[in-house]
């Protein structure tokens, strides 16, 4: 079955066609990437899928089930959580207390309005555990403002990742990261359980050809190609219409 | 480093959810105790100023549920204060219900209107939000000031107090109605506590921070926000009750954007940072009032240069420098 299912999407901002008829189909547990030249419309595109804009035209699927034009709160219960290319972060917060947000966010507990947090040991726990698998063990303490810009944007991978998605947006989670950073983040998205379908938005090509099965090449509002990296790598199309002028 | 620190590392509570209730719970049971002895150390006129410092303390730390915790500015509380007063006047003086039942109606009402209010105020947020709040209490204001049956822009006077003769205690005396405010008080500001500390009021304060991101994990965030709104109308509405028995007289004024203006200036001098500062900030507004309105009737003027004072000083209000001093202190 497939995890997601887009069709038709089209979106204008003015006379600027930013989603052009966009037809994807994502099979469970596939890691798809998608690459473009900047301001190809990929940010877009996620925020169609996870309910931030309504598309002027077409349709998402999620497990079969339309999602389109469905509040961005509803489609992260049915399991489809992003991370931002901007970091969005509770930055008064510490570290601790935005992943129990984040934790809680799909907990019962959330409608307790009378206990106590610290009477919710899994979510504590978990937001705890959380911290360990990115590496921000060491932090829970900081405010999350007062973080490094790496550490910022493993807080926000963080965020996704908690309570574990069914699909996974991640836009462009290596964008000013260190090499050191990029392989601690290379490593720990090929560590995720393989059940997880993950869109990887990225301008790292390494990163992307490493970690996806297949890529889809969006230009200018519209998938160019889909194929394996093998097959996106020796395009001369894809050379012509990204690589080339991204790459000069 | 030793052996046993990999085993040890993670305690099981975390230590932010602790040491940031300890100091407000103690300071909350401490101050209640103060304020308890209150009236065997202070004259009659000090015991009088008290219970106008509470109710307006009950107001001020309600409406920083929404300035400090959920980042709106609301320019119109005074409709929740004004509708305590007038909720309680119209049952009481027109329809000649009891007092205590007259009470309890009018919170429930208040939880209406505020959700009512609610729902369409936090369409918006910012200057917008700041905006219609205002319209909405000016609104309301004009009504009570055009409803001759409620005495008009004269206002009304004979609010009741609660009968509570069968118990041997005489509300309309200083001292016992003192101690039912302060009990009213210590009660709403544990119900405020507890809810704006549980997961659910936890989303508010993600809600301050970052909206969208909240959302995007998963919080309805509309709920939290209606239901904080809700909240703190009660709490406001119940202090309106409560500053219409104590002056047994209810008048347009109470919801006027004055009213609302002063209660964010209470807050923003005792600190919106902390659950009680706002407290605080009633002390030092009744403070500046009776010390300078013996001197010169324009004491809001001065409240205003103190008010400058205190921002530009504490940056997070009195409540916060005394947070700095105490730290400053500590460390030595
Ligand atoms: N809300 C908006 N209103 C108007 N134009 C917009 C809006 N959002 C995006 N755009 C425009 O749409 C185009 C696509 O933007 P988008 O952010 O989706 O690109 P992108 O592929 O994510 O680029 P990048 O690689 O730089 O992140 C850009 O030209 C952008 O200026
Ligand atoms: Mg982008």
């Amino acid at each position: 079955m497939s995890a997601l299912v887009v069709a038709g999407l089209r979106k204008t901002f003015g006379a600027l066609r930013v989603t052009d008829g966009i037809d994807l189909a994502v099979p469970e547990g596939e890691r798809r990437g998608i690459i473009g030249p900047n301001g190809a419309g990929k940010t877009t595109f996620f925020n169609i899928i996870s309910g931030w804009l309504p598309p002027d035209a077409g349709r998402v699927e999620v497990f079969g089930r339309d999602i389109t034009r469905l509040p961005p709160a509803h489609i992260a219960h049915l399991g489809v959580r992003r991370s931002f290319q901007k970091s969005a972060l509770f930055d008064a917060l510490s570290v601790e207390e935005n992943l129990r947000l984040a934790v809680q966010a799909t907990d019962p507990s959330r409608f307790d309005a009378w206990g106590r947090i610290g009477r919710h040991r899994r979510v504590l726990e978990a937001a705890r555990s959380l911290a360990e698998r990115v590496g921000l063990a060491d932090e829970l303490g900081r405010r999350a403002g007062e973080l490094s810009y790496g550490r910022k944007r493993q807080l926000e991978i963080a965020l996704a990742l908690a309570e574990k998605p069914r699909i996974l947006l991640l836009d462009e989670p290596a964008a000013g990261a260190s090499p050191y950073e990029r392989r601690l983040l290379a490593d720990l998205l090929r560590d995720l359980p393989r059940d997880i379908t993950i869109m990887l938005v990225e301008h790292d090509l390494d990163l992307v050809f490493n970690l996806c099965d297949r890529i889809s090449v969006l230009v200018r509002g519209s998938v160019l190609m889909t194929g394996t990296p093998e097959e996106v790598g020796a395009s001369g199309e894809v050379q012509a219409a990204y690589l080339g002028t991204a790459h000069a | 480093m030793t052996a046993g620190s990999a085993e040890g590392r993670v305690p099981p509570v975390p230590a932010s959810a602790r040491s940031e209730r300890l100091p407000v719970v103690a300071a909350l049971a401490v101050a209640l105790a103060l304020l308890a002895a209150l009236p065997f150390v202070a004259s009659d006129y000090l015991v009088v100023l008290g219970t106008e410092i509470l109710i307006l303390a009950l107001f001020a730390v309600s409406t920083n549920l929404l300035l400090g915790y959920m980042g709106y500015v609301s320019l119109g509380q005074a409709a929740y204060f004004g509708f305590g007063a007038y909720g309680l006047a119209a049952l009481t003086l027109l329809w000649e219900w009891p007092t205590v039942p007259a009470m309890l109606v009018t919170l429930a009402g208040s939880a209406v209107f505020a959700i009512a209010l609610g729902s369409l105020c936090l369409r918006t947020s910012g200057v917008r939000f700041l905006l219609i709040t205002l319209a909405f209490s000016q609104m309301l204001y004009a009504v009570l000031v055009r409803t001759p049956q409620m005495g008009g822009d004269n206002g009304i006077v004979g609010i009741p107090r609660p009968e509570l003769d069968a118990w041997g205690i005489d509300l309309w005396a200083t001292v016992p109605f003192y101690y039912y405010v302060l009990v009213l008080f210590g009660l709403t500001l544990l119900i405020l506590y507890r809810f704006i500390k549980s997961p659910f009021g936890s989303v508010i304060v993600a809600v301050r921070e970052n909206e969208m991101r909240a959302r995007a994990l998963g919080y309805e965030v509309w709920a939290n926000k209606l239901a904080c709104l809700t909240v703190a109308g009660m709490a406001a509405a119940l202090a309106g009750m409560l500053q219409a028995q104590n002056l047994s007289f209810a008048s347009p004024e109470l919801a006027s954007w004055r009213v609302s203006a002063e209660v964010l200036l209470m807050v923003i001098i005792g600190g919106w940072r902390s659950f009680l500062g706002p407290a605080i900030g009633a002390l030092v507004f009744i403070a500046i009032r009776e010390g300078l309105s013996v001197v010169t009737e324009h004491y809001l003027l001065f409240f205003g240069l103190f008010f400058m004072a205190a921002v530009a000083l504490f940056r997070e209000g009195v409540s916060g420098g005394l947070d700095a001093v105490l730290a400053k202190v500590r460390r030595r």
